[in-house]
């Protein structure tokens, strides 16, 4: 499975441009999701959540192609949130909207795990301590690689108003197993 | 600002903030959630009723639809809101800092396990291959300039690459390769300037490559157009190449295909407006 993956990757980047080569229309018809995630919401999940990843993905690593028919905004699309974020972290930009909102993202989400019962209050302190010292590298980009046949029962098409455009096709997975996904590091 | 979230419940507020956050940074609220839509959607979830609020209070303040905001002025909010919503974590939840502090430097000293590390195939080949391609030119129209340069005399004997290739040459086409030769340096040191910059600052992109390649011929071409307009326009067609100053030439060829670009907008600005005269009159 990993090598075919690691082709199926291989196969999309061309030097430094990335670009897709799924010629899927819908979901039902997805060999693979793609999902964006930083490293520090990576290594929370899988120390305080046992493993659960709460992820957004597309079925499209790089939607805007001409050759396929359908729209994602590039806010959604997981190779510009990659690249945006990978030029983020490295810069150390400080003003970097989408760490802010990662931050806020990550205490959010362990604010819903503690209610939930998945961490008790000493976890959640923790991690909001974690998110305040947590550093702009720390926020290094992952691409997470879904095989779609793993995750169909898991996965739930987002609302409209959590899409970012009103026809994008994009998923949420609320706890994805690190068993059910690949997590790759583009150099 | 936001005063409202300090009587919201820190849960709802968090959320709120995150919803908010999110579409301040696309600096659009979805199609769905324009005009009278927006509050059915208010009334949807929780976050999205507070991520409105806060939407809303900001076009008060800003005066103008989110999709109007600056990216400056949408970076401003999003920090100020990713403060605030950390700050009310804090005081609501507590804040173990020890423990955060540790855990984060563990995270730093342990590989990372579970994830692949994969390196793009590296262009270091392709910009290799570039480079010596410059070099290779200069070296080549350098040779030619040095060769076809009049000297004292406009001699009719050509000897290329130490006897090689003989022949008689024509003063006036000795010229015009001469001037190809000069217009392809000059693009050659346009090309490669640029070239290295990208390079250096890990901007190269694969796609331009075609650009970098032609930019020395385009530019040989220019260099010949430009010579023909001076020629036709400037000096007498009946001088004769002796009697043209051929640094002056050389000087123009050399800027043509230094500015290539620049020269070929501005010949096309000319004729815009040439003809435009032509079809008024």
């Amino acid at each position: 499975m990993l090598a075919l993956e690691f082709a199926f990757l291989r196969a999309q980047i061309n030097f430094c441009e990335v670009r897709a080569e799924v010629k899927v229309n819908d979901n039902t018809n997805s060999i693979v999701l793609y999902s964006t995630n930083t490293l520090l919401a990576f290594r929370i999940a899988e120390t305080y959540y046992q493993g659960k990843h709460y992820v957004w993905c597309s079925p499209y690593f790089e939607p805007g192609d001409s050759k396929l028919n359908y729209t994602i905004a590039p806010t959604s699309s997981p190779k510009d949130i990659y690249l945006n974020l990978h030029d983020e972290a490295l810069r150390g930009d400080q003003h970097s909207a989408k760490i802010a909102n990662n931050r806020v993202g990550i205490i959010n989400g362990a604010n819903l795990k503690k209610a939930a019962g998945v961490i008790s209050s000493q976890e959640l302190e923790e991690i909001i301590a974690i998110v305040h010292g947590a550093q702009i590298i720390d926020f290094r980009p992952l691409l997470y690689i879904i095989p779609y046949s793993l995750v169909t029962d898991i996965c739930r098409k987002a609302s409209i108003h959590e899409r970012a455009a009103p026809f994008s096709e994009e998923y949420i997975i609320e706890a994805l197993p690190s068993s059910c996904f690949h997590a790759i590091v583009i150099k | 600002m936001f005063e409202f979230l300090s009587n919201t419940d820190t849960n709802d507020a968090l959320a709120g903030v995150h919803f908010a956050m999110r579409r301040i940074s696309h600096r659009q609220l979805l199609e769905a959630q324009e005009g009278s839509l927006r509050e059915m959607l208010s009334a949807a979830s929780v976050d999205a009723r507070i991520g409105l609020m806060i939407i809303e209070e900001i076009e008060r303040i800003e005066r103008q639809p989110l999709k109007d905001l600056s990216a400056s002025r949408a970076q401003h909010y999003t920090q100020k809101l990713a403060n605030m919503a950390q700050e009310r974590a804090k005081q609501t939840f507590g804040y173990n800092r020890e423990a955060g502090q540790r855990m984060l430097k563990e995270w730093r000293k342990e590989p990372l396990r579970g994830i692949s590390t994969i390196s793009l195939p590296s262009p270091v080949s392709l910009t290799w291959a570039i480079g010596i391609y410059y070099f290779l030119l200069f070296v080549v129209f350098t040779y030619f300039v040095f060769v076809l340069w009049p000297g004292m005399t406009w001699d009719s004997e050509l000897n290329l690459f130490g006897g090689l290739v003989r022949g008689k040459i024509m003063p006036e086409t000795r010229m015009l390769l001469l001037v190809m030769a000069i217009g392809a340096l000059g693009g050659c040191i346009h090309a490669a300037r640029e070239f290295s910059w990208y390079v250096g600052n890990r901007q190269f992109r694969v796609s331009w490559v075609p650009w970098y390649l032609l930019l020395p011929l385009n530019s040989m071409a220019m260099a010949l157009v430009l010579y023909f307009v001076i020629r036709s326009g400037i000096m007498s067609a009946s001088a004769s190449v002796q009697h043209i100053n051929v640094f002056g030439i050389a000087a123009l060829s050399a800027l043509m295909g230094l500015f290539s670009t620049h020269g070929a907008k501005k010949v096309e600005e000319i004729f815009r407006s040439l003809l435009k005269q032509q079809k008024e009159q």
